[in-house]
């Protein structure tokens, strides 16, 4: 048995007050927030602002590309695979996937692109529904007979340049 | 409505068909009453349409979130689009149910929310039954879904129902004594059982005005009145299982309370139960405490004297010996109708009772609002505490109002 102590109604009354008095504030405190301003937003039609640095979907541009294949190199997962016609500046990329289902969206690979060629755009939506999809092909589509055309023209090239330099010896 | 429909079989039917006033008139009153209790079921269906977009709606825009607003603009048809899933569930029964008490339980609950209706006044004249114990009614009925509760918790033999089924009924029959208490306070200071009176009461001379407007409400009328207003409303809070007392359905941890083991058209019966319980509180509060009809939006008086049934009867009698055929009968019955409606009384009257209605839907619909606010405002709080709460603070304030107003009542007649 505990004891009543001598001020109980008292107790009682200031508990009682307390009650009211608490239950008001509460209400006073959710009432601003319903006319105040929702944090969420109406995502589809609202689209959120994605920092500059934001690391996304990577963007190529092929025409800066020199097949040094540095970013492949670079990267930690192996998720770059890179096919060319030639090499070096000359060459055509014919392929350039990145498997976004290994990704790790580490930039290393933009960071040690020598032409700043390859960069990690702002684009954050990736949804796929189906595996082979989260392959990203980011080089241009190349018909058959275009990357024999290139080949032929660097075929050309490479045998102008050395019956130019075999002539070189001749002219000093 | 009794003496109206009475009237409409004597005095239009009777004279025009009189074939017709052969019929019994019991069965023209379960055909009227038929008719308005599918306008009460109608009721009960907005208010759990209304009351479920308010909810999830307003509990968004508390929490600073948006809530549903696909469906239809800013998402008005999603109570519809929620009403067909609900249909379209399957109809699951457990096992080891005890099939008899598991299939009554939504019924009779729902039956339990539709019964206040039967004499809940939506203004003056808009009421189903005037009943002189209307009060008394309403407070005795609410036992009807305490049972249906309990055979809800019963029944599915599943141990999450029985504790829900078991707070509900402990805490329902706990909370009726305040509820009572303060309603006794209101039958003290207005002398009547009658809502459509307690209502009159209100509206009557106070402080020598003779129209006191909102202030002749009866939170004015009495400091015991106005505290007891405000415990009514705990209380119907606690009887209708809100939160701050929703212990029965607890979430986190009896699941879902009674209603645990029910799932599609049974589920929503629960829902609209508790949604029509909620409305016949706020109403109630609106028509004892705060004025009725005699709400913040004046009503237009009607001409002294002026009876709508009376005075389409009597042109009906006016006309009816030129009537000969049945096309004339009912052409005469439209058109005396068409122009008692069009007449300025009968404008005056119909401003007045729709003002009425407003007003008590106005107000009843802002507590309703209240009740949400809390809803989402304070957390769950323990049974000890609801009974604390029940039998330590509302009862002993609740039989001081009682006392106060008694003494009032004798001192200060007005």
């Amino acid at each position: 048995m505990t004891r009543r102590p001598k001020n109980a109604f008292r107790l009682y009354c200031t508990d009682v007050w307390a009650g009211i008095y608490t239950t008001c504030v509460g209400l006073g405190v959710t009432i601003r927030y319903l006319f105040g301003k929702n944090v969420t937003m109406l995502y589809p039609e609202v689209r959120p602002e994605i920092p500059p640095t934001h690391r996304g979907l990577h963007a190529l541009d092929e025409s800066k590309c020199i097949l040094c294949r540095l970013c492949a190199t670079n990267c930690p997962v192996g998720c770059i695979a890179i096919e060319s016609a030639g090499k070096g500046k000359t060459g055509m990329v014919t392929r350039y996937d990145v498997d976004y289902s290994q990704c790790l969206f580490c930039n290393l690979c933009a960071e040690a692109c020598p032409t700043k060629c390859l960069r990690l755009t702002e684009a954050y939506s990736m949804i796929r529904g189906r595996r082979e999809d989260c392959v990203l092909r980011l080089a241009r589509p190349k018909s058959q007979s275009e990357i024999d055309e290139h080949m032929v023209k660097l075929a050309r090239r490479e045998a102008e340049k050395k019956a130019a330099s075999k002539e070189a010896p001749e002219t000093p | 409505m009794d003496d109206i429909i009475l009237q409409f079989h004597t005095s239009a039917v009777a004279v025009l068909w009189p074939l017709l006033s052969k019929v019994p008139t019991w069965i023209t009153y379960a055909v009227a009453y038929s008719v308005g209790g599918c306008v009460v079921l109608g009721w009960i269906a907005l208010m759990a349409i209304v009351g479920t977009y308010g909810e999830r709606r307003i509990a968004g825009f508390i929490q600073v979130r948006y809530g549903p607003n696909r469906v239809g603009p800013q998402g008005i048809f999603q109570p519809l689009a929620d009403g067909i899933k609900l249909l379209c569930k399957e109809d699951t029964v457990p096992n080891v149910a005890n099939r008899a008490l598991f299939f009554v339980a939504p019924v009779l609950v729902l039956l339990g929310a539709m019964i206040p209706f039967a004499v809940l006044p939506f203004s003056e004249r808009i009421v189903l039954t005037n009943m002189e114990l209307a009060l008394y009614y309403v407070l005795a009925f609410q036992a009807i879904e305490v049972i249906g509760i309990l055979m809800a918790g019963w029944g599915p033999g599943s141990k999450w129902s029985l504790y829900g089924g078991m707070r509900l009924a402990a805490q329902m029959l706990s909370y009726e004594i305040p509820l009572g208490l303060c309603a006794l306070v209101i039958i003290l200071l207005s002398g009547s059982l009658n809502l459509g009176e307690i209502a009159r009461w209100q509206a009557g001379p106070f402080l020598g005005m003779e129209h006191p407007w909102i202030f002749g409400w009866a939170v004015f009328r009495s400091p015991a009145a106005l505290i007891a207003f405000f415990m009514f409303y705990v209380g119907g809070l606690a009887a209708t299982k809100r939160a701050p007392f929703d212990l029965p359905e607890a979430e986190s941890e009896l699941v879902a309370g009674y209603h645990t083991e029910y799932a599609g058209i049974r589920f929503a019966f629960f829902f609209m139960a508790e949604y029509a319980a909620m409305y016949v509180v706020c109403a109630m509060s609106a028509i004892l405490f705060l004025g009725g009809w005699h709400g913040p939006i004046p009503r237009p008086e009607t001409a002294e004297g002026f009876e709508f049934m009376k005075t389409w009867s009597d042109l009906i009698q006016a006309g009816a010996p030129g009537a000969a055929t049945f096309v004339d009968r009912c052409t005469l019955f439209v058109s005396s109708l068409w122009s008692v409606v069009s007449s300025n009384d009968g404008i005056r009257l119909i401003a007045r009772e729709a003002i009425g209605a407003a007003n008590v839907v106005g107000k009843s619909f802002f507590l309703y609002f209240v009740m949400i606010w809390a809803r989402w405002t304070f957390p769950r709080i323990r049974i000890d505490q609801v009974m604390h709460l029940c039998l330590k603070v509302l009862l002993p304030i609740g039989l001081g109002c009682v006392i106060w107003a008694a003494v009032q009542v004798v001192l200060f007649p007005h």
